[in-house]
């Protein structure tokens, strides 16, 4: 196996393998690095940050469907300067590549902490434009793509880090909105964040989570995500990170092929810690199995003969 | 490093109408597992429940290795508990969270427990042994009375059906104990309504104490943020903690039972 090589790069960001944790789903790293050594992993994306500190939803946070959870946290994180100072040097002495992830309120929020990350240790930033979670947040920008457009384009001239966009899947149509990112100047795309969706308690006539509404994640959206994947691929010319309810390498590799250069690992970490190092393993043992020499070789590679 | 294991099921045997006692073998959680933490298990994963269900250490057995959790069936996840047989194994991780504050100088410990909120009680009364006083109330039937009434120096039940014990609520027990000698701490566990009045009690009598409290979990160990529970923090500002590293074992002045 030693001559598979893993390696992907993501708009001149180097990974030593294209498996990444989702942001939310990872905390700041130190929760699983009691588990395992986070520097095997491709590059971690924190918790979503906010310009100043946020508290979050009231609970109940969370409802669990078939093969999949609801959660509606609300952006609940310190801020970006208490991220700097009290979480992020711990992380770079891991010796992981660590990706922030943020989210605002304004167009002036996010340059103002595009700015900041800029002077610091992380090696790309994550431009959250689909929270579904905060009413007043992402999801006015993520939707319409014009304001995609003008978003990324602003936020891109704030800094010089790599920038990718995490796209909703609660749009009318998501290769627009990646197209809009794209011409907005996105070095990256991820996708795709949680779908909006709610439950209902029967006995106590309420709905389950306080906030009503909540992101869908899990197994159950997987095939959804492998599509969106798949059409935006198709699509753009920038690099792609998929995500969406993989909790196995078969799934990893179901969306390298269909386009992605990397993958995200969600939800299976609450169910497995070792989650995403198994993925590694697995994309690994596929590739020497099927004689491939290079992650690379395998990103898109699928033949469709008919239809799309 | 924390411990993910696949634990044999001793024992899983249903000790009343949908209530079970699990046994599980793991010598190095056992060693480890201290009152008030909890097991997170996986009870089928995708193919049953998705999420880990947290269940809290009821008591260990040292000398044989095995910790046990007594959980009531709720839903799908413990459903799927309740249908292991003993012999296979399970997906367990743990022990997780802040257990119950346990002293050995304190002379006389209250352990106030409702339903389920008996279980975790179990492994205090092993620890503090003749030095606490237990008050168990049920609805009805009781259990896990003589696993605690064997190692506590005191033991009064109350049912809410007149059943066995007092007639009424456990709190109706807990005045004269806590007017009658001093005691050090109370240690609770139990339904809202039922927490909310010892803390109460607790408060007109000036006497400390914890409370366990139960939320839904994702992780299980602090980094995804869905089992939050309103608290206050050291300087009386309120915020949210997470029941399944901050707690679940809370100290009366940062609870919130209202929030």
């Amino acid at each position: 196996m030693d001559n598979v090589n893993l390696e992907v790069d993501i708009a001149g960001l180097k990974l030593k393998n294209p498996v990444i944790t989702a942001s939310g789903t990872f905390g700041f790293g130190k929760e699983y690095g009691e588990f395992y050594d986070i520097s095997r992993l491709g590059a971690i994306v924190v918790k979503g940050l906010t310009l100043n500190p946020r508290l979050g939803n009231p609970p109940p946070r969370v409802a669990e469907t078939p093969a999949g959870m609801i959660n509606s946290v609300g952006l609940q994180n310190p801020g970006v300067d208490r991220f700097l100072e009290d979480e992020l040097p711990g992380l770079l002495d891991k010796g992981v590549c660590v990706i922030a992830n943020i989210n605002g309120n304004t167009i002036e929020d996010y340059c103002r902490m595009m700015e900041k990350l800029d002077r610091s240790g992380v090696s790309a930033v994550e431009l959250n434009l689909s929270c579904p979670n905060v009413k007043e947040g992402g999801m006015a920008f993520g939707v319409e793509p014009e304001m995609v457009c003008a978003a990324t384009r602003e936020v891109r001239t704030a800094g010089e880090k790599p920038l990718i966009v995490k796209l909703s899947p609660n749009v009318k149509d998501i290769v627009e909105i990646a197209l809009a990112a794209q011409e907005g100047g996105a070095d990256a795309l991820s996708l795709i964040n949680t779908l909006l969706v709610m439950d209902i308690d029967i006995k106590t006539r309420r709905p389950t989570l306080a906030n009503i509404f909540g992101g869908l994640s899990g197994p159950a959206v997987k095939p959804v995500a492998l599509r969106m994947v798949y059409q935006v691929c198709g699509a753009v010319g920038i690099p792609v990170i998929g995500m969406g309810g993989i909790s196995d390498w078969r799934d990893a590799v179901q969306f390298l092929l269909a386009g992605a250069r990397a993958v995200a690992v969600g939800t299976a970490n609450f169910v497995n810690p070792y989650a995403p190092l198994e993925i590694i393993d697995g994309i690994e043992r596929y590739l020497t199995e099927t004689g491939f020499s290079s992650v690379n070789d395998i990103i898109g590679n699928i033949s469709v003969t008919s239809g799309q | 490093m924390k411990l993910v294991d696949k634990c044999l099921i001793v024992e899983n045997s249903e000790i009343q109408e949908n209530i079970f006692r699990m046994k599980i073998l793991s010598p190095q959680m056992c060693s480890i597992a201290r009152a008030g933490q909890f097991l997170h298990i996986k009870c089928g994963g995708n193919k049953h429940a998705l999420l880990r269900r947290p269940i809290s250490l009821s008591y260990r057995l040292a000398g044989e290795d095995t910790l046990v959790i007594v959980y009531r069936v709720e839903g799908q996840g413990t459903q799927f508990l309740s249908e292991q047989k003993p012999g296979v194994k399970i997906d367990v991780m743990g022990p997780l969270g802040r257990g119950f504050a346990v002293d050995q100088e304190y002379g006389r410990v209250v352990l106030v427990g409702g339903g389920m909120g008996v279980a975790p009680l179990a492994e205090l009364a092993r620890v503090y042994g003749n030095k606490c006083t237990a008050l168990l109330g049920y609805r009805s039937e009781p259990f896990l009375t003589r696993e605690i009434g064997a190692e506590a120096g005191k033991l009064l039940v109350a049912t809410e059906d007149g059943s066995e014990g007092h007639r009424g609520f456990v709190t109706d027990l807990l005045p004269r104990e806590l007017s009658e000698q001093t005691i050090d701490l109370v240690y609770c566990c139990g339904p809202r309504p039922m927490m909310k009045r010892v803390l109460d009690i607790c408060r007109t009598h000036g006497v400390r104490c914890q409370l366990s409290l139960e939320e839904r979990m994702g992780c299980g160990i602090g980094a995804c943020l869905v089992c939050s529970c309103a608290t206050r923090d050291k300087n009386g500002n309120p915020g949210y903690s997470r029941v399944c590293v901050d707690g679940p074992v809370f100290w009366d002045d940062e609870v919130m039972l209202d929030g």
